[in-house]
């Protein structure tokens, strides 16, 4: 930890100093769930320096991270989703480096770390810190009169975890490994579809060590509405984890999706008001005749809302005070309200 | 066949991109902070994700790792 934040210190400093212009965020939420005494607290934050040696050519330095802590205390259960941990501390950061050529290309370097300490009854896990890192790079440009920027990224990765040796119900002898290592390729497209249109679809592709592939895709589209003087968000994720399981993970095959839908409204010259709505379902076949599909799904809806500081324009960045209240409900059965509040300072 | 379904609709928009590229591009609107697309809010990055993370498995499956993003978190 300590070694991460002197070699922050020296990425921060010299861009500090030179910096054309620089953002600092930071936002704090809270979830408590009704049904099942789960709680946590989430501090999020992130910094970004963009620095300018020539015209059209940027050096952005951002560095972002956070700290979570889960609390559960309706008492150790194996239906609770904390299982039989009563609190779980995450803290996590990470860098980004993106040089910008020309104005239309970029190439970008990353490099991240958690580490997360269960607190349990079991005395594998008791107070034990398991950390997880990854590194990736990424390279991305624009195309067509700079209304089509493509982005393609590769990252590899490794996690800590539980080390298990143990049977599931049908005696199948599972050995959960110490270490997982992931490897991630995706590619994204942000289009510029009308003067006031974005498109936003992408799809990636997971390996992990002890599972099957995960394949995900999203789209989005983002249509501004004059009339209104307000935009409407619609989006979909799909996520796939299916293949061969192998003895070294307790779940079954997972097939996944998400709907959003998000309003953004101006409100005279210095708010802007969204209420949103997200659906998600997911299904975890039976891994064999002995256990039971699961299907699990949520709703969460919310209301939030920007305050923009200081006299700019609509299409100018500004600094902007953020919040959000929400309501999440799922079959598990588990349902709780959530609040964000946070800052964004622009320098 | 979800697979098929997805490829030709993600197909289907590229192609409409691209006979697009004669529109008169009106950046200015599409920077317009309700449309920003590099914004993110409170629930996005920080807040609720925590929620999704512990209830759902992709969200914990996906995300594994820092830098790595929740892929049916959305935004």
């Amino acid at each position: 930890m300590r070694k991460l934040i002197q070699i922050l210190s020296l990425i921060i400093l010299p861009g500090s100093l030179l910096a054309s212009s620089q953002t600092a965020d930071t936002s704090l939420s809270l979830f408590r769930d009704g049904n099942l005494s789960l709680q946590d607290a989430k501090l999020g934050y992130s910094y970004m320096s963009n620095v300018i040696s020539e015209a059209d050519y940027a050096t952005t330095v951002a560095i972002q991270g956070g700290f979570i802590a889960y609390r559960n205390q309706s008492g150790a259960s194996t239906s609770h989703p904390m299982g039989l941990h009563q609190s779980v501390d995450s803290r996590s950061a990470g860098v980004t480096i993106n040089q910008q050529f020309a104005t239309k290309y970029s190439l970008g370097v990353n490099v991240g770390y958690a580490e997360t300490i269960y607190e349990s009854e079991e005395e594998e896990a008791d107070g034990e810190e398991f950390g997880s890192v990854n590194y990736g790079v990424n390279a991305s440009a624009w195309f067509l009169q700079e209304t089509i920027r493509l982005t393609l990224s590769y990252g590899v990765g490794a996690f800590e975890q539980i080390a298990l040796d143990t049977s599931a119900g049908t005696g199948e002898r599972i050995i959960l490994p110490p270490e997982v290592d992931t490897a991630s390729y995706s590619a994204r497209v942000l289009q510029m579809l009308t003067p006031s249109t974005i498109l936003q679809y992408g799809a990636g592709l997971t390996k992990r060590s002890d599972r099957p592939d995960i394949r995900t895709a999203d789209l989005e589209v983002r249509q501004y509405i004059n009339a209104v003087k307000g935009s409407v968000q619609l989006s979909g994720q799909y996520y796939n984890n299916v293949g061969f399981l192998s003895s070294e993970s307790f779940d079954g095959n997972i097939t996944a999706f998400a709907l959003n839908a998000k309003l953004n409204k101006k409100l005279g010259e210095k708010w802007i008001a969204s209420a949103g709505y997200r659906f998600y379902r997911e299904l975890e076949e039976a891994r064999d005749e002995f256990t039971q599909s699961t299907q699990r799904g949520s709703d969460y809806a919310y209301l939030g809302g920007r305050y923009r500081l200081g006299d700019v324009g609509w299409t100018d960045a500004a600094s902007e005070v953020f919040g959000q209240a929400g309501y999440y409900a799922s079959n598990l059965p588990s349902k709780g309200i959530g609040f964000s509040l946070g800052v964004q300072f622009r320098l | 066949m979800l697979h098929i379904k997805l490829i030709l609709l993600v197909a289907g928009f590229m192609v409409g991109g691209c006979s697009t590229s004669k529109i008169v591009f009106n950046k200015k609107r599409l920077l317009d902070a309700s449309m920003d697309p590099g914004k993110t809010t409170a629930a996005d990055g920080t807040g609720f994700g925590g929620v999704y993370g512990i209830y759902e498995k992709s969200a914990m499956g996906g995300s594994q790792g820092i830098g790595s993003s929740c892929p049916t978190c959305g935004s």
